[in-house]
């Protein structure tokens, strides 16, 4: 239930930060279009309401593994690039006053580790539900209890 | 077509008591112990551990629970149900003795407490169910706390649902569920049949159609392939290990008694090593579809998903569901009605793990069965929905319902049904011989069980169980005494009583019911082995 308070703070402080900065993907090449939405490895342009001290990017937030990277920000606009995709946590920091807001950045390429998870465990599973539901029906059935009515 | 099996009330059915009954078919106890097993959490466990713990590597532990710990325990619960034809009490009784039937009847009586909570949860989810098709995704919301007074921006169900939670709605709901509860258990296996081919189908089709919902969603994909990239970081750490344990035993819903009291209406030559595999790889395969549907939603609206299921389920998914561009009151009633159904058939299992229970211990019919363990029960899940407000700056849980139930599910879910695992396993490998057991379970499937099977269930199985038993232990007590830190008006004392309540409570009930007598015809069962 620890978590319960922990959703409950996020969820509630959302709507706030989100007037605090904006988030502008920018045209990888000047020829492109930019996309609508953060992808890993494409520069992001971040523009503050205020300067701050400093910006962090949380990794997975709220889990056992959390990444904390400090961007090297000035003023009130740079630009990001980020290294990889996933739930991340963008945190204004100004003296002890934290707002932070989760942003989530997609692949630019589907990773093939992620594709092969998918597919084998999604084979071990089902397959093994197929299989031992094959012997369960294939199976000829005692007359005190038949496989389906 | 006809059932040619001796009718229930037949005098000269072998182990078949008046009011007992038999499954109609085997798609019939598939379905009914699959729907057993898939509960309120595995839609939302498995996103949440695998997000925790580094996604697609988690599954490592994961897959490792489930063939050393998951499926091994059930074949032993399974099997003490079909080579008894006993509830789980009797069962141990009748195989290892007085000690056996002591914690068979400890861990129902932990099991009443659990489906206390548990269908006031289902009550909460069906409140839910029916806020969706009003304004829960949809407009503003209040509720008496700290913070929640004034009306938000727009849809907010962390703040619906305490503004739910501290009216007496939810206890129109919790009613309501357990008179479906009791409604599908009335006549026993014929009407736990009856739901389950309803029910069971339909939560595998509204989680697809939930599926297909998240990956159509721009970004969808990526979400989903999140949660399968895997990130070992996180496997380095011991807590993943007993995460991935401790999950798997509840996720399969072992330790409760549900198990060997379903398998106790089949016959004796059932293949309980083929049952063990269906069940835990459907149960498994549901888990796998749920964070596939639930990830990719909270991925596109950047949603965390990390949390427990109390949160997720009833905060961050709903949530993330009132961001949908259309449908967004259809698919919120989708969505708790899975929760519902998902839930409804797991409750119906606890209630009659312990009703079969009494009958073969008392001899009593069905109805008295389930009177003695619904009265308690209904009384026990409104105390969990009384909306009083002891915590009005939610520093814990804010009504004393929602405070007693948190309190009650820290102490209870956490150790009952892992120590009973512990037990029998111990009970079954050093006092009867796993040997004997998996001499009958050989016997009866084409899957051959080696020497292998004796040593996980009298050593391996302890030694992991022991291991998250400790792990779990310490984190209490380095932790501070849970729930110390809630602020509970006029009820300071609850963190401390309840879980000695809890504890003496179970003991002296399993001590009880243990001490009566026997019924006779349960007594004078075909021995086991």
């Amino acid at each position: 239930m620890k978590g319960l308070l922990l959703a409950l703070a996020a969820a509630l402080l959302a709507p706030v930060a989100a007037a605090q900065f904006t988030l502008t993907p920018l045209p990888y090449e000047e020829s492109e279009e930019p996309p609508e939405v953060p992808i890993a490895g494409r520069p992001v342009q971040i523009t503050l309401d205020e300067p701050v001290d400093r910006v962090e990017v949380v990794w997975r937030p709220n889990s056992a593994i959390p990444d904390t990277v400090v961007l090297d920000a000035t003023g009130t606009s740079f630009v990001w690039r980020p290294t990889r995709a996933g739930v991340a946590r963008i945190a204004l920091v100004r003296g002890d006053e934290r707002i932070e807001e989760n942003v989530s950045v997609r692949y630019d390429r589907y990773p093939g580790s992620g594709i092969f998870i998918l597919i084998i465990a999604g084979t071990i599973l089902f397959g093994g539900a197929g299989f031992a539901m094959g012997k369960l029906l294939g199976e000829e059935a005692p007359p005190e209890l038949p496989l389906d009515t | 077509m006809a059932d040619p099996r001796p009718h229930p009330e037949d005098p000269i059915a072998e182990h078949i008591d008046a009011g007992r009954g038999a499954w109609k078919s085997k798609l019939g106890f598939i379905l009914a112990a699959s729907g057993s097993a898939i509960g309120l959490g595995n839609i939302v466990f498995f996103a949440s551990n695998a997000y925790q713990y580094g996604g697609g590597a988690f599954y490592l532990p994961y897959f490792i629970a489930l063939f050393v710990l998951g499926i091994p325990v059930m074949i032993l619960e399974f099997s003490m149900g079909t080579m008894t034809g006993q509830s789980f009490p009797l069962a141990l009784r009748k195989l290892v003795g007085k000690r056996g039937e002591y914690v068979g009847w400890w861990s129902l009586s932990s099991a009443l407490f659990i489906t206390m909570y548990y269908i006031t949860i289902l009550g909460w989810a069906l409140a839910m169910m029916i806020g969706a098709f009003g304004g829960l995704l949809t407009e503003p919301a209040t509720a008496p706390f700290e913070g929640m007074t004034t009306p938000t921006d727009g849809p907010n169900a962390t703040v619906y649902f305490f503004g739910m939670i501290a009216s007496w709605w939810p206890v129109l709901a919790v009613a309501t569920v357990w008179a479906l509860t009791i409604l599908s258990l009335w006549r026993g296996t014929r009407t736990i049949e009856a739901m389950v081919r309803v029910f069971v189908p339909l939560m595998w089709l509204f989680m697809v159609v939930l599926i297909v919902r998240g990956l159509t969603l721009p970004g969808g994909v990526d979400g989903v392939l999140y949660l399968f990239t895997p990130n070992f970081d996180g496997i380095r750490d011991v807590n993943v290990w007993q995460g991935a344990f401790a999950q798997m035993f509840f996720s399969l819903s072992l330790g409760l008694g549900t198990m060997t009291a379903y398998a106790s209406y089949l016959p004796k030559d059932a293949d309980q090593i083929n049952n063990s595999m269906v069940v835990s790889f459907m149960n498994c395969g549901f888990e796998y579809i749920a964070g596939v549907a639930i990830f990719a939603m909270l991925f596109v609206f950047s949603l965390n998903p990390a949390g427990t299921t109390l949160s997720l389920s009833f905060f961050v998914i709903p949530q993330g569901i009132a961001a949908f561009p259309f449908w967004v009151k259809a698919f919120g009633v989708f969505f708790f009605f899975l929760v519902v159904i998902a839930g409804l058939t797991s409750a119906v299992s606890l209630v009659e793990g312990m009703a079969s229970a009494l009958i073969d211990k008392l001899g009593v019919t069905r109805a008295r069965a389930l009177a003695y363990v619904t009265a308690p029960g209904i009384v026990g899940s409104i105390a969990f929905a009384l909306p009083f407000v002891v915590d009005p700056g939610l520093t814990g849980d804010g009504t004393l319902g929602l405070t007693l139930l948190d309190l009650l599910d820290h102490w209870a879910f956490r150790y009952a049904l892992l120590t009973v695992g512990l037990m029998e396993c111990l009970l079954i490998g050093w006092v009867l011989g796993p040997e004997k057991l998996r001499a009958v379970v050989n016997r009866h499937s084409k899957f051959h069980l080696g020497p292998w099977f004796d040593w996980l269930i009298k050593l391996v199985i302890p030694a992991i169980l022991i291991f998250v038993l400790v792990g779990t232990l310490w984190q209490d007590l380095t932790g501070g005494l849970y729930g110390s830190a809630y602020e509970i008006r006029g009820a300071e004392w609850l963190p401390v009583v309840i879980p000695i309540f809890w504890f003496v409570a179970t003991l002296v009930l399993a001590g009880l019911l243990t001490s009566r007598p026997t019924h006779a015809h349960a007594d004078h069962n075909v021995p086991a082995v």
